[in-house]
């Protein structure tokens, strides 16, 4: 699954926007993931300027 | 029974937060969607520059110190900002070895005063704020911690849906929603929009930054990143950024190989990071033919191929909740309502500046360390002073034109180069960048 860390994003919504299955929202100023609808294409590990998605086990 | 709305505004920037205030003085029932709760705190990377003298989509704005507004005189209206500012007095691009091609003398226009800026740098959380809450007193009904993912039309008008389900219907709605617009994408409206490229962009403020002639904004040639310097709306900062189109690129140390660089460390030696930080992912793409669809209008970066900045995306939003305003007035929900703003974008945006779209050169590519040095020490400073996007560039372009006989006579193996640079197609720099990219889709 991705992993999300906080203390790494600013909140930019990069990863919101470009989530092809809009499984990423700002939910109180923090970007969270919607872990049944993510389909783990990697692309926001891979856009997010701060590296702050990651991918875990 | 369902609510609805004269308009639903998607999007508080600068563009949407015009726009839902604009209807709402004029008496019109409106909703403002917004996913941040602290509209006030900005995340994205942005420097709050707010360009004045060079007309810029059909109006030259001023600041007024005394009643401290933005004075869109041309168009006919103001906006009011009481928060700290900064003067900008000029453009400056400096070669990877230090040397600077002004486009306005700092300490010459700084001499003059507020007339010798060039953009006044607001704080853009307080200015946007200003504004929202002007919409919010004149009743436009807002909607925070709201994301919305999606657009469609019904019998009675448009709804949009956000992430929870939740649905808000609108006679129009007016899509602000950014550079990377879902609702834009929602549409159909991207297909037929060249994309240029995903474009990254990491920033920091600094403090105890100092050298001669701070208070331009520096873009600095040459450096794996693009790197671009500001100074800060809160003078114990100093801004810096690093951005590129290549998706693997590692903007951090990108940066470091600058600031401990032999020609910029002496700026940085007391320096360390403070403040806050910032990035900002954005799919570029070439401009939108018709900013209008199925009763949606699309306002500020969501149109446009680059930053609209924050000058654009307030005229276009003042200009959309106007146009709604009459269409809603008249009774005439339609495009035919909303001609006014359709008229002003064909016009003003594509008329003046085209679809955009650019050539994707990599100027570093072609260029070593040296050369660029050559070319930055060659130049008369300063150039004229300015800010506008479109004037830096041919005003750059004559200089060099001007410049050629002397490189010619001097620097032939320059001067080959850049005979060279001007055959290659277009399309090569930008697939490269596309092939670093991601092409949003839904």
């Amino acid at each position: 699954m991705i992993y999300i860390d906080t203390t790494k994003c600013t909140g930019c919504c990069g990863c919101v926007d470009l989530c092809p299955a809009a499984a990423i929202e700002m939910n109180n100023d923090v970007v969270a993931i919607n872990q049944s609808v993510c389909m783990e294409c990697l692309i926001c590990t891979k856009v997010c300027p701060m590296r702050a998605p990651q991918k875990v086990a | 029974m369902k609510k609805l709305y004269d308009v639903v505004v998607v999007g508080a920037g600068p563009a949407g937060a015009m726009a839902a205030k604009v209807a709402a003085e004029g008496g019109l029932d409106v909703a403002l969607l917004e996913r941040k709760t602290d509209i006030s705190f900005i995340r994205r990377c942005c420097t709050g520059c707010l360009g004045l003298k060079d007309e810029f989509m059909g109006e030259i704005t001023h600041f007024d110190d005394k009643t401290r507004r933005l004075l869109f005189s041309r168009y006919g209206f103001s906006v009011k900002y009481d928060g700290p500012y900064q003067n900008i007095y000029g453009f400056h691009l400096v070669s990877p070895l230090g040397t600077r091609v002004k486009l306005g003398d700092v300490n010459e226009n700084k001499k003059r005063g507020d007339d010798g800026r060039v953009a006044v740098m607001v704080d853009k959380g307080l200015f946007i704020k200003g504004i929202v809450d002007e919409a919010l007193a004149n009743g436009v009904k807002g909607y925070f911690n709201t994301n919305v993912v999606d657009v469609w039309n019904d019998a009675e008008g448009v709804v949009v849906c956000d992430s929870k389900g939740n649905q808000y219907h609108g006679k129009f709605v007016i899509a602000a929603d950014g550079v990377n617009s879902r609702l834009m994408r929602r549409l159909g409206l991207n297909e037929g929009r060249k994309w240029l490229g995903t474009y990254k962009d990491r920033a920091w403020d600094m403090e105890g930054v100092a050298f001669d002639e701070m208070e331009a904004l520096i873009f600095c040639m040459g450096w794996r990143c693009s790197i671009s310097l500001a100074p800060h709306v809160d003078k114990k900062y100093y801004h810096i950024a690093a951005a590129s189109y290549e998706w693997d690129m590692d903007l951090e140390a990108g940066m470091q190989e600058f600031l401990q660089s032999p020609a910029f460390s002496p700026w940085f030696k007391n320096a360390r990071e403070g403040g806050h930080h910032t990035s900002c992912v954005s799919n570029i793409y070439a401009s939108m033919q018709m900013p209008f669809k199925n009763n949606v209008l699309f306002v500020g970066d969501a149109t446009w191929m680059q930053e609209c900045a924050i000058m654009g995306a307030l005229l276009m939003g003042w200009k959309a909740g106007n146009s709604v305003t009459l269409a809603v007035k008249q009774n005439q929900i339609n495009k035919e309502g909303v001609a006014d703003y359709v008229n002003f974008y064909t016009k003003e945006l594509i008329g003046r500046y085209g679809m955009g779209g650019g050539s994707g050169l990599d100027f570093s590519d072609y260029f070593s360390a040296e050369d660029m040095e050559y070319m930055a020490s060659i130049v008369d400073n300063p150039l004229r002073s300015t800010l506008d996007f479109y004037t830096i560039y041919r005003a750059i372009g004559k200089t060099y034109l001007d410049l050629f006989p002397r490189i010619q006579d001097e620097r032939p193996d320059i001067m080959e180069k850049l005979f060279s640079i001007r055959n290659v197609h277009p399309e090569v720099g930008l697939q490269k960048r596309r092939s670093n990219g991601f092409l949003s889709v839904t």
